[in-house]
């Protein structure tokens, strides 16, 4: 579906992005995790054409994305700002011109979308709220129907109840049609059991790019007294360390072999599992 | 998906509003110049002609609302190869279609005027006097065809921002003076022979290829302009 | 829903476990198909066909082509006797170290029992 070939993004002396290669096969839904900073908008705008590398490639379905509509008019990239139209269109008028400048565009979908976000034709999209303008952005990507579709915090500013809306027609749409997600999210506990693989991005380098249920399983914490932790988990990758008087609690990644598994259980040490979010926040370099 | 989405989408939402615009515009023309004429007696000047002077300057700044919707079509991936391509081509068909309009105007204030035994006198240094209806709609055509490319070469370069953002500046002046020598704004040498497109087709392919330039790889900015 | 900590494919097998040992899901009875699990429970449709598949694997459950997923018989039956395998080493075994610490002495243990298990005095 989509790849990328030593893919680079440098913004006067600084680089955004370092050499990347990317492969993200199609008819998945991927999310893209990164600190503030690492360079997930960077990476998105790229994919979708909104930018040229500065070095390397983008290949959609082995066509060139930057300026090529071929590939340009089946990528959908929603960004933040929710902004898909002027600020002085109202609804009716931004759907209308999605419908003409998209080949797949759904109006009867979008008609519905509306509906189910409380939205209105005539409503202006300068004068929406923050999270109105969002949601309305979410039904010009998801009515888009365009076979890879990304949505960078596209929730932004959005209620709990709309996100749930927003993810419930996500799935629901994606298994009517199928097709590529990307979403970049800071909500990495709501939003992560929609994913089926995960890429983080920290500080313009891709760090991992996994199944979810594989780095769920990668991370395990290891509770006991601190010589026999230390002990237990040297040699592995430690991601943190938290005492508490005599008891030691280790993060480690990379997952326990049944050998050491069984190990614990004779030290009488307490092996238990780490959220998603713990182990993207140890993995990016911790709280500061 | 037709052919040329994004000039059939200018065509057939911005266009009529712009009509629309203008219509509305000359109405209220009309009612100044009835008003004018109850206070200070018969018009002595085409009231068309005067306020036909801000024309240039509307559309610059329509022109310079382009990169709005050059970001706006690529957000529903469209390319801007494609947006260079067909906004020129809109930008003349609007523009023979509001000179149109225009030289219309200028025939209905002139059977109003010899009605009302007025004399609809044009201002200084236009290349066309009153009657001369060919060269009102070429001269208009060619006014607004110059006014509209340069003013979104200018909105591109200037959201494009890097260095070259305010020197493009100096080349749109450089059209506009010359766009308003041919339609008669200023007095330049050239601007009475009575020729406007000879003059106009290269003024309108200049700013073409600096809007190509400016807008050929412009990444878009994160926030689609207001 | 789900604690997000154990990975959530192996949760909603469990469930769908709990469901045929428990008789909520007789055999040869259909199970709700992947994406109306994933729709369900919010989830990426890959992570419930995982927990289908270790379920097929385990032989919990199996595929008629075309048509769905079906209990398999004596699945209850199996998952039965698994259970009560491990029982003793899950279940007792912690427990009885549990009253160790506190002290509790077995004679107590075994009168709460046949309480809580009325009518099996043997």
């Amino acid at each position: 579906m989509i790849t990328t070939s030593a893919l680079q993004v440098r913004f006067g002396d600084t680089t955004a992005l370092h050499p990347l290669d990317l492969d993200l096969p199609g008819e998945r839904i991927y999310g893209l995790l990164g600190r503030n900073g690492a360079g997930k908008t960077t990476l998105l705008s790229v994919l979708a054409g909104f930018r040229k590398p500065s070095a390397g490639a983008v290949l959609f379905d082995g066509a060139p994305v930057f300026e090529n509509v071929r590939s340009t008019s089946r990528i959908c990239l929603i960004r933040d700002d929710g902004m898909v139209g002027d600020g002085t269109d109202n609804l009716r008028d931004v759907l209308d011109m999605a419908a003409m400048l998209r080949p797949a565009f759904d109006s009867g979908y979008a008609a519905e979308l509306l509906d189910r976000f409380g939205l209105t034709r005539k409503q202006r999209l300068g004068a929406l709220s923050r999270g109105q303008r969002s949601a309305f952005a979410i039904v010009v990507g998801l009515a888009s129907r365009a076979p890879l579709t990304m949505f960078d915090e596209a929730h932004l500013g959005m209620d709990a109840a709309n996100r749930q809306l927003f993810h419930d027609e996500l799935l629901r749409d994606y298994l009517a049609h199928p097709r590529t997600f990307v979403l970049s999210t800071h909500l990495i506990e709501e939003q992560s059991p929609l994913f089926e693989q995960v890429l983080i991005l920290h500080e313009g380098r891709l760090l991992l790019q996994s199944d979810l249920d594989e780095l769920r399983e990668r991370g395990v914490s290891v509770t006991g007294p601190a010589q026999v932790v230390d002990d237990f988990v040297y040699g592995l990758k430690v991601l943190s360390e938290r005492t508490l008087g005599p008891t030691k609690q280790v993060t480690v990644f990379g997952g326990l072999d049944d050998e050491r598994r069984a190990l614990a259980g004779r030290y009488a040490l307490e092996l238990g599992p780490v959220a998603v979010q713990d182990l993207f926040i140890h993995l990016t370099g911790g709280v500061p | 998906m037709r052919r040329f989405p994004i000039a059939r989408f200018l065509l057939s939402t911005h266009l009529p509003f712009l009509v629309m615009v203008l219509a509305g515009s000359y109405l209220l023309v009309a009612v100044i110049l009835g008003v004018a004429v109850l206070v200070s007696g018969p018009a002595s000047v085409s009231a068309v002609d005067v306020a036909g002077q801000v024309l240039h300057w509307l559309a610059v700044g329509y022109g310079y609302g382009a990169p709005a919707l050059l970001a706006t079509v690529v957000v529903h991936g469209r390319t801007r190869r494609e947006f260079v391509a067909q906004h020129p081509v809109y930008q003349l068909v609007a523009a023979v279609v509001l000179a149109a309009l225009i030289t219309g105007v200028y025939a209905a204030e002139a059977a109003l005027y010899s009605a009302a035994g007025w004399t609809q006198a044009m201002q200084p240094d236009r290349p066309f006097a009153a009657g001369d209806y060919p060269m009102i709609f070429l001269a208009n055509v060619s006014m607004l065809s110059i006014a509209l490319v340069t003013g979104s070469f200018a909105g591109v370069a200037v959201y494009r921002r890097d260095g070259a953002g305010a020197l493009a500046l100096v080349p749109a002046a450089g059209l506009l003076v010359y766009g308003g020598a041919v339609h008669g704004f200023f007095s330049l040498p050239f601007a009475q022979q009575g020729l406007p497109m000879a003059v106009t087709l290269p003024a309108v392919a200049a700013g073409w290829v600096l809007l190509w330039a400016c807008a050929r790889e412009v990444p878009l900015g994160n926030r689609v302009p207001a | 829903m789900f604690d997000d900590r154990s990975p959530i494919y192996r949760q909603i097998a469990d469930q769908i476990k709990d469901d045929v040992l428990r008789g909520v899901l007789a055999a040869d009875e259909q199970v709700m198909s992947t994406n109306q699990y994933a729709a369900y429970y919010r989830i990426n449709p890959a992570t419930a066909a995982k927990a289908f598949q270790q379920l097929v694997d385990e032989g919990v459950i199996y595929k008629r082509r075309g048509v769905g997923m079906f209990v398999t018989a004596g699945a209850q039956a199996r998952l039965r006797d698994g259970r009560r395998e491990r029982f003793f080493a899950e279940v007792l075994e912690p427990m009885a170290a549990e009253a160790r610490a506190l002290g509790i002495a077995a004679a107590d243990i075994v009168a709460r029992i046949h309480q809580l298990i009325p009518g099996d005095s043997r």
